[in-house]
């Protein structure tokens, strides 16, 4: 028996052995550090890290175990090929050991919970270049999309395994974050360092800071890494072939409609999928009408705007078929199912939109990475045949051509978003036949209709929030600082990511037009309309203190689903709604009396449980009006 | 000395201890844990090591919020979402019940030879069968809507060309499924008997649940789903007989309905009544009589009203007051007004339609005499794959309504002018519009559709727990149950479902209790997986066990109320299984 455990003792501790040799962790060092110091070796910025580099420069004298430099000096060394840029990284890491107390297998790694976008590995290194360049000291950054859920970032952060950059969307979640503790207060800080709330755009601010709940001071805790909204994109052939007229300026829902069934008439796209992505609050909030009122003290839904705002979406959807039912566009989505999130409902819409099954979509700028992939389907073939009828002319122009052809089609194979220079462009257009072009998606922007005709969108921010319980909370907050610097506001902008938060960024002559260049027939997702949504029509997501966000849509959803389906009139729901939030803020105002004591500061009257609330707020509004000089005291 | 009996003690003890102490980490103590939770306030958003708050002891706060209080509209509702789900459990059980009666024993072939012989033949049969199918009714290449000389078709041509082909493509394929399906049902039962249908029943429960219910949201998708796909046909058929026949039938089959209803029903109470007067089946015999002829009444009562209140055929359809010319003429004009768009020819043909007598309609003269585009040629693919068999109104609708809401508003000016009209909905009103509204019967959309998410989760629960475990349970019972009862019963003169309600039912009893205890119990606690992968919650489909992870996971983590609301549910199920106990041991006992 003895023998037999100790024989399981030694394989255990021999598995063990093998386990840890295959899953340690690599203590080489941090590729992605050096990259960033050789990405700047040119213009390092700051005296630290030039000493370094020019110290690392003579010191390659002496080793001639390595591959010749590149003319370029060290920055040329990350475009090596990967065995010889590894010797140079080797070297470099050898180097840097050497002189430095702390080598760079120790670098502060930063968890940021964003997204798998591609652009954000670059904003990764632009982050590495710029921190390098103004605090003189490596930091790396990795990305965490698979804990990018707000939830698991309280849950993770409770458990003290929480990231160090929190990422949210608008104020409802910065709200979570903070509540829960762990938004690291960052005003003064901002302040001094200049990227304070008064560097966004307005409608911004909400979703980055909100008034300390005794001083009433705003207290800024996170920063946008960009500002996010839709606007109308459309296919300008398909009106053109329709002989309908575009969409320019604000336009009004009534006009939508005449336009759409224009279209429908002309036989250019099928109904219903004409207009995709709607929602009855792109018709509601426009008019100002919220599912509580003004300071968030009883929803007074049920009103005849509101009424007559959800009997025109039932209208759009079920009279006119201009836009698909919920039902129908999950059910010609591929994922279908009615748990589609509104992600994966956008992501349908889109994809009708790029099919041009639909001729309008209200979607983002984001969108641009689909359109010009798509647009890569007919612009790849015609470079390519370009190049195969230049191949058969030996003249000089038409070698330098097929060059500019064969670069321009690598670079764009590899990825949409690559910059082209000036010749490589003109080469590719030219390579574009009519019959090319008229293939090609060619896409407008406008404004989403209205019923007023105004423009009205909400802005919610994509933001990041330091975590109070950061290892590396100051570096964290230079992550902030850097996401209010040109180097990652023009990138957000040349990249389409939506747009900066910043408008110093987008207000310029330049406006957000890259590089890169938009390719052909998408010329206007560089258009001034998204700057001017954000700037003159964008408004804050607004907020109830007597109701959560979360509870609200739960309590709501049953009877704005039963509108979706047609299964209830706008009456019935809207006096559903009204009714459904008003019994829970009465019910959250009987359990909490702080709450119970700021409802009464802002009606400016007693809380009576046993009458309505909207009466009660109703009556209490009707006697401010009577009585103006208590209209200060009250607020 | 440790004496013999402490001894044994500890080495039964050094045996029972890693058990034990699994019991109490893994269970005992996060169970009590959450009872101590479910009296605290403990948010995790709010008492962390980051705001440094600590829960405090609240009482039976969360209790009150949760029966009562702010909580208590959404756990109500939720509640009765759980119970929704579970109208599925008795039929479930039933239909565990029936697979397993006719799973038992093996009616097939005896011998080997013979299984053999008789399988390759059905095997063969099916094979000619499919192939004969296809190569009769397999139509040939697809029309193509989208070249030069099919875009200018006009209605009618387009409507023959694309129904030819497309039903009988879609009626092709069905019977060659159906065939092909049987077919090997019938090879496979002959081959391997009882065993095989076994497995087959039994397969949904070997198989991963997710994967289930991502297959079954699939077959629930509105358009390109298997379950659609299956009813349009069907109800395509019911409308058509349902339009085809005559109102005054409909009118005297619901009166019909309601008359036997109401005799079946007085015979019942009648009955009831004197065995009541006689004690003979005790007052719980009444009451249950009761209720049966109250059920039956409503039904009755029910069907019978919808019948004669169709409203294709209504009751009072024919007051129709003919239009005269002066009528038309304010029709024609409010049509133009309300339809500016729309093709006059089309409009001239409702006129026409409107002008003659109007018993004589008949939908099928109104086809459009404009070319159709390809978006129209579409909507006429869309509508015949939709299931409409009257696609001629359809096609109206496409030229000039455009919607189901626009063919609406042409009934209502029509019937404006018109008398004594009940409702709006007459004879007239079907020949313009019922293609498109009223009479077209479609297929729900499931899923996506506040009306029928709940019952498709319920009809997919059933399919489910009907070849589950509850299916062998019963085969077992079966099994056990002695062969000289039937004996017993054949002598005495017993048909067989006597037999089944005299021997067979009283001897599953105990597995009919096992049964019904689990599924009450697995009724109230589940429905979280096929919610969080079906519906998300959408569409009032939020179950208790999903609403207790959405507090404590997605709304504010309030963990306190969540355990309240679990301990909340541990009572209900404790109070349902002590209700089935005691009336289950009872009905066991008798």
């Amino acid at each position: 028996m003895r023998l037999l455990i100790l024989t399981l003792l030694i394989i255990w501790s021999g598995l063990t052995a093998i386990g840890y040799l295959f899953v340690r962790p690599d203590t080489s060092g941090n590729d992605a550090v050096i990259a960033a110091y050789f990405a700047i070796a040119d213009d390092p910025g700051h005296p630290k890290v030039e000493a370094v580099l020019i110290d690392f420069a003579e010191s390659l004298a002496a080793r001639t175990d390595l591959p010749p430099l590149p003319p370029e000096g060290l920055a040329g060394i990350p475009t090596l090929p990967p065995q010889a840029r590894q010797l140079y990284y080797n070297a470099f890491r050898e180097f840097y050991d050497a002189r430095s107390e702390r080598p760079l297998a120790q670098t502060p790694t930063l968890v940021w919970t964003t997204d798998d976008n591609p652009a954000r590995p670059v904003q990764s290194a632009l982050f590495r270049q710029w921190h390098l360049r103004n605090y003189g000291e490596p930091v790396d950054i990795l990305t965490d999309p698979s804990n990018r859920d707000i939830t698991k970032a309280i849950v993770q952060s409770v458990a003290g395994s929480g990231p160090d950059i929190i990422e949210a969307y608008g104020p409802v979640q910065l709200n979570q974050i903070v509540d829960a503790g762990f938004a690291f207060d960052i005003t003064e800080i901002a302040e001094a360092r200049g990227f304070a709330t008064n560097t966004v755009f307005p409608a911004a601010v909400s979703s980055i800071a909100r008034p300390d709940p005794e001083t009433g001071e705003l207290r800024q805790f996170a920063y946008p890494c960009n500002v996010g909204y839709t606007v109308l994109f459309y296919h300008k052939d398909l009106f053109r072939r329709a002989g309908v007229t575009e969409p320019s300026g604000p336009w009004s829902l009534d006009d939508l409609v005449r336009r759409s069934l224009e279209l429908a008439d002309a036989g250019v796209v099928k109904r219903p999928f004409i207009f995709v992505n709607f929602s009855p609050w792109d018709i509601t909030l426009p008019l100002g009408i919220d599912f509580f009122n003004e300071d968030g003290t009883a929803s007074e839904f049920n009103q005849p705007e509101a009424i007559a705002a959800l009997q025109t979406y039932l209208d759009i959807v079920y009279r006119h078929k201009i836009t698909p039912s919920p039902a129908e566009a999950a059910s010609k989505a591929t994922s279908g199912g009615a748990n589609m999130n509104a992600d994966a409902q956008s992501a349908s819409a889109s994809a009708f939109f790029l099919n041009r099954d639909a001729a309008m979509v209200i979607d983002g700028r984001w969108q641009y990475v689909n359109l010009a992939n798509k647009n890569m389907e007919i612009i790849r073939p015609a470079m390519d045949r370009r190049i195969a009828a230049l191949a058969q002319d030996d003249s000089a122009a038409a070698r330098t051509e097929a060059a500019l052809l064969r670069e321009a089609r690598r670079k764009l194979s590899a990825n949409v978003l690559n910059v082209l220079t000036d010749d490589e462009f003109d080469a590719m257009e030219q390579a574009l036949t009519p019959d090319d072009r008229a293939r090609m998606l060619n896409i407008g922007i406008a404004h989403v209709p209205t019923i007023t005709g105004t423009p009205y969108y909400k802005a919610g921010a994509r933001i990041a929030i330091v975590n109070r319980e950061s290892r590396h909370r100051d570096m964290a907050v230079r992550f902030l600082e850097f996401l209010a610097s040109p180097e990652y506001n023009n990138q957000i902008n040349a990249w389409f990511d939506s747009i900066s938060g910043v408008p110093a960024f987008c207000l310029g002559p330049e406006g957000i037009s890259g590089p890169p260049r938009p390719l052909p027939g998408l010329e206007e997702m560089d258009s001034p309309i998204f700057v001017e949504a954000m700037q003159k029509y964008a408004h804050p997501e607004t907020l109830s203190p007597f109701i959560g966000r979360n509870r609200l849509g739960m309590l709501v959803a049953p009877f704005l689903e039963r509108l979706e389906n047609n299964g209830i009139s706008a009456s019935e729901c809207a006096a559903a709604i009204e009714r459904v939030i008003n019994d829970q803020i009465t019910q959250n105002l009987r359990r909490d009396a702080s709450l119970r004591a700021e409802w009464e500061r802002r009606v400016g009257a007693p809380f009576d449980p046993s009458v309505d609330l909207r009466t009660q707020v109703e009556a209490a509004r009707a006697s401010r009006q009577d009585s103006p000089a208590t209209t200060g005291a009250v607020r | 000395m440790i004496g013999k009996g402490r001894k044994r003690l500890l080495i039964a003890m050094a045996f029972l201890l890693p058990n034990l102490l699994g019991f109490l980490l893994f269970t005992a103590g996060p169970v009590l844990f959450s009872l101590y939770m479910s009296f605290t306030d403990w948010a995790l958003a709010k008492h962390n090591r980051a705001s440094g708050l600590m829960p405090s002891f609240v009482g039976f706060e969360n209790y009150e919020r949760v029966l009562v209080g702010d909580e208590s509209r959404l756990f109500w509702n939720y509640f009765g979402n759980t119970l929704y789900l579970m109208i599925g459990i008795p039929i479930g059980i039933a239909g565990s019940l029936l697979l397993a009666l006719m799973l038992n024993g093996n009616p097939g072939p005896s011998t080997r030879r013979s299984r053999i012989r008789t399988s390759t033949l059905a095997g063969t049969i099916t094979l000619v069968t499919c192939i004969g199918a296809w190569a009769l009714t397999t139509p040939g290449a697809p029309p193509e809507p989208g070249t030069a000389a099919n875009v200018t078709l006009s209605t009618e041509q387009g409507l023959t060309m694309l129904r030819e082909w497309d039903v009988q493509r879609a009626r092709s394929n069905f019977a060659i499924l159906c065939v092909a399906t049987l077919g090997f049902l019938v090879t496979c039962g002959l081959a391997f008997g009882t065993v095989f249908f076994r497995t087959i029943f039994y397969l949904p429960s070997l198989l991963a649940g997710v994967a289930m219910f991502l297959l079954w949201k699939t077959i629930y998708r509105p358009e390109g789903g298997l379950l659609n796909a299956g009813v349009g046909p069907v109800l395509s058929a019911v409308q058509a007989t349902v339009v085809g026949t005559p109102s005054w039938l409909w009118y005297v089959l619901g009166l019909l309905l309601v008359l036997a209803a109401a005799a079946v029903s007085l015979r019942l109470i009648t009955v009831g009544i004197t065995r009541m007067i006689y004690k003979e089946a005790g007052l719980t015999s009444f009451l249950g009589r009761v209720c049966i002829v109250i059920s039956l009444l409503a039904a009755a009562v029910g069907i019978g009203w919808a019948t004669v209140q169709m409203p294709e055929r209504s009751l009072f359809p024919t007051d129709w007051k003919a239009l005269d010319a002066a009528d038309l003429a304010e029709i024609r004009s409010e049509l133009l007004a309300e339809f500016p768009h729309a093709d006059p020819a089309s409009l001239d043909i409702i006129i026409d339609q409107l002008s003659g007598d109007p018993a004589e309609r008949d939908d099928a003269v109104i086809t459009g005499t404009r070319p159709l585009g390809e978006a129209e040629l579409l909507e006429v693919r869309r509508a015949i794959f939709g299931a409409h068999p009257r696609a001629t109104a359809q096609i109206l609708t496409a030229a000039l309504a455009r919607t189901d809401a626009d063919a609406s508003r042409i009934g209502e000016i029509v019937f404006a002018r018109s008398e004594r009209v009940h409702r709006g909905y007459t004879w007239g009103h079907n020949i313009i519009v019922d293609g498109a509204t009223l009479a077209g019967l479609k297929p729900p959309a499931w899923l996506q559709d506040a009306r029928w998410a709940k019952p498709a989760l319920v009809i997919m629960g059933i399919w489910l727990v009907v070849g589950g475990a509850n299916m062998l349970l019963y085969l077992a019972g079966l099994s056990n149950i002695p062969p000289e009862l039937y004996e017993a019963a054949a002598i005495d003169g017993a048909t067989g479902w006597q037999r089944f309600i005299h021997v067979t039912w009283p001897q599953l009893a105990p597995t009919t209790f096992f049964i019904v205890i689990m599924a009450t119990i697995g009724g109230l606690q589940g429905g979280f997986e096929q919610v969080m992968i079906m519906t998300a919650g959408k569409y009032d489909t939020v179950v208790l066990a999903y609403y207790q992870y959405q507090v404590a996971f997605e709304d504010r983590f309030e963990l306190g109320l969540a355990s309240a609301i679990a301990w909340v549910m541990c009572a209900m199920i404790f109070v349902m299984t002590a209700i089935n106990f005691r009336v289950g041991s009872q009905m066991t006992n008798e």
